[in-house]
């Protein structure tokens, strides 16, 4: 089994080509780019398939980081997830960023009770979801104000895992400072965790149904005001 | 006969096509043409959202990709290259649209095209009617009002543009201010059909002055003025707004595309001169009538495409990348879409220039 691992939806570039049967990685790439992940992806991808001697022929399937984490760059590696499956008619997975560092926390670390994640998501919003010991979601991801983040921690959370962690004011430790896990712990994600390989935003599109817009009306027998 | 895969995405119709060159023939053959439109999504917006845009492309596209190849009853094996519209356009859509084009082509090792959209719109006569070089492009749809001069394949000056609003933004707005839906053109022609044309005394932006380029946001002001002071509007001052509205573009258009024409007459050595038509502007019967009267006039012969291949669409995209991989032509995976894409990369910028550069 062969499986090709994309993940653009934070600073990093990065794919991996991943064996769930061995839970081996054959191949990875992760490049820091911060900006230019629809330039690059191509170049990380084939890199990844050269190093690993395999084809496109040989893939089984995909997985792709589906969000929270920047809205042009989670697009950049669904559309390209869903364009190499409709190539070579095949699965794709999605996971989150937030469920790829919990993987991360718990193959690093000793967790010794529930934890979050929480990420940077701009706009003074931070995205969080509480994981068990055991890597189980206990929650539903969720964005929700800087400031008020903490107040949403539960009283049994015993460890602050992500980019946002260090930022709270608690007493808590806290491990892997990033936006997303590894390509590794992306790909390994995938065994616990499978959603649709559809974008993840936790945002609107911030846009408002004009009003006001148009000109009064009235009908024809009115007479005019 | 090379077979090419087209993706457009450049603003709110999520589409792809599979075109294939004619056999012995200079025209092309549309073996599947899928449009998903959009306006369902935007409607209650007035106007095209690019985040809503943006989304819906990176929801749909695969689908749109797979109806493509089941119409057409070809499989990968058939498909010689990828074509996919890199600009200009609203940038998320377009990341969706080159993003999933290029993994094909990756996936599949063919070779991949971006394809200016402003092109496709260009060489669409060639697919549908086989219209040799040299001929004329009136470009009028609500992104985009442009005249240009289509000597070969790459091979194209910019003549005139707009210098604010595109023509189907105009009537877009127009649409809004009378409360008439989205989008406008098709409501706006409705209204009126039924108006007094001449009740309302609206300007003619640029007509008259020796620049062939194009005015609308100074009619747009001058009628939401006109309205306002008529206070609340009966259906009859909507209709009348409407008639005088369209008869309005539709003479400082004529008056704008007769410079152009003689312009082409007195630099441009064609026994048959052709003036071709696209953008979904095109499909507004007053302004079709008086083109066509105006070709008649200046002996230009009138070329129309089907309207599913005025408006935006993928068989030209498939088409335009085509052409140039028949030519040898491919590009490489990392190029990067292209919001701002002039067809004429010396075009000097007319309207949202600055240090970007002209938009298209």
């Amino acid at each position: 089994m062969s499986v090709l691992v994309l993940d653009t939806a934070a600073r990093f570039c990065s794919a991996c080509l991943y064996d769930p049967a061995a839970d081996a990685i054959r191949a990875a790439r992760e490049e820091e780019i911060g900006r230019g992940h629809a330039e690059r992806l191509m170049g990380v991808v084939a890199d990844v398939m050269d190093e690993a001697g395999a084809g496109f022929g040989d893939l089984t399937g995909l997985t792709v980081t589906i969000g929270p984490g920047s809205f042009t760059g989670i697009r950049v590696g669904v559309a390209a997830a869903r364009g190499i499956a409709v190539a070579r008619n095949l699965p794709v997975t999605g996971v989150t960023t937030l469920e790829s560092l919990a993987v991360q926390a718990t193959n690093e670390t000793r967790v010794e009770g529930p934890f979050a994640v929480l990420i940077a998501g701009g706009r003074g919003q931070i995205f969080m979801q509480h994981f068990s010991a055991a890597g189980e979601a206990l929650d539903e991801a969720r964005a929700m104000a800087e400031d008020e983040a903490d107040k949403h921690l539960r009283p049994d959370c015993a460890l602050l895992v992500g980019d946002a962690a260090a930022g709270m004011e608690t007493d808590l430790p806290t491990t892997v400072d990033r936006p997303v896990g590894t390509i590794g712990a992306v790909a390994r994600a995938a065994r616990l965790f499978e959603h649709a390989p559809s974008p993840l935003y936790l945002r609107g599109a911030d846009a408002k149904p004009q009003t006001g817009f148009a000109l009064p009306r009235r009908s024809d027998g009115e007479d005019a005001a | 006969m090379p077979t090419v895969l087209g993706i457009e995405t450049s603003c709110d119709e999520t589409a792809a096509a599979i075109v294939r060159a004619g056999a012995g023939d200079a025209r092309g053959e549309i073996l599947s043409n899928i449009i998903y439109s959009q306006f369902g999504e935007h409607a209650r917006y007035g106007g095209v959202v690019p985040e809503i845009a943006a989304r819906a492309h990176a929801d749909k596209l695969d689908r749109v990709i797979k109806a493509a190849l089941s119409e057409a009853g070809t499989d990968w094996d058939a498909i010689d290259a990828i074509a996919a519209t890199a600009g200009p356009g609203l940038i998320g859509g377009l990341i969706v649209g080159t993003m999933t084009g290029k993994a094909i082509a990756l996936a599949r090792g063919k070779p991949f095209l971006a394809v200016n959209h402003l092109e496709g719109h260009a060489l669409t006569p060639r697919l549908t009617d086989g219209q040799p070089f040299p001929y004329l492009l009136l470009l009028v749809s609500g992104g985009h009002t442009q005249m240009v001069l289509v000597r070969g394949l790459g091979d194209y000056e910019r003549w005139a543009t707009t210098i604010d609003d595109a023509l189907g933004e105009a009537f877009d707005k127009t649409a809004k201010l009378l409360d008439l839906g989205y989008p406008g053109g098709p409501a706006v022609e409705k209204m009126a059909s039924t108006g007094d044309p001449d009740r309302f005394a609206l300007p003619r932006p640029l007509k008259g002055e020796a620049r062939p380029d194009f005015s609308f946001s100074g009619l747009k002001t001058a009628l939401r003025k006109t309205a306002t002071d008529l206070g609340a509007l009966t259906d009859r001052d909507v209709a009348d707004l409407c008639a005088g509205f369209q008869k309005a573009v539709t003479e400082t258009l004529e008056d704008r595309v007769t410079r152009s024409l003689a312009r082409y007459r007195a630099e441009i050595t064609d026994i048959s001169p052709t003036l071709v038509v696209a953008g979904g502007v095109a499909a507004n019967k007053a302004i079709r009538a008086m083109l066509e009267r105006v070709c008649a006039e200046h002996g230009f012969a009138f070329l129309a495409p089907p309207m599913e291949l005025c408006s935006d669409n993928a068989a030209m995209i498939a088409w335009a990348g085509l052409e140039r991989f028949r030519r040898g032509e491919s590009d490489p995976l990392d190029i990067a879409p292209r919001p701002r894409w002039p067809l004429d990369g010396d075009s000097a910028p007319r309207i949202g220039s600055g240090r970007k550069g002209a938009k298209a």
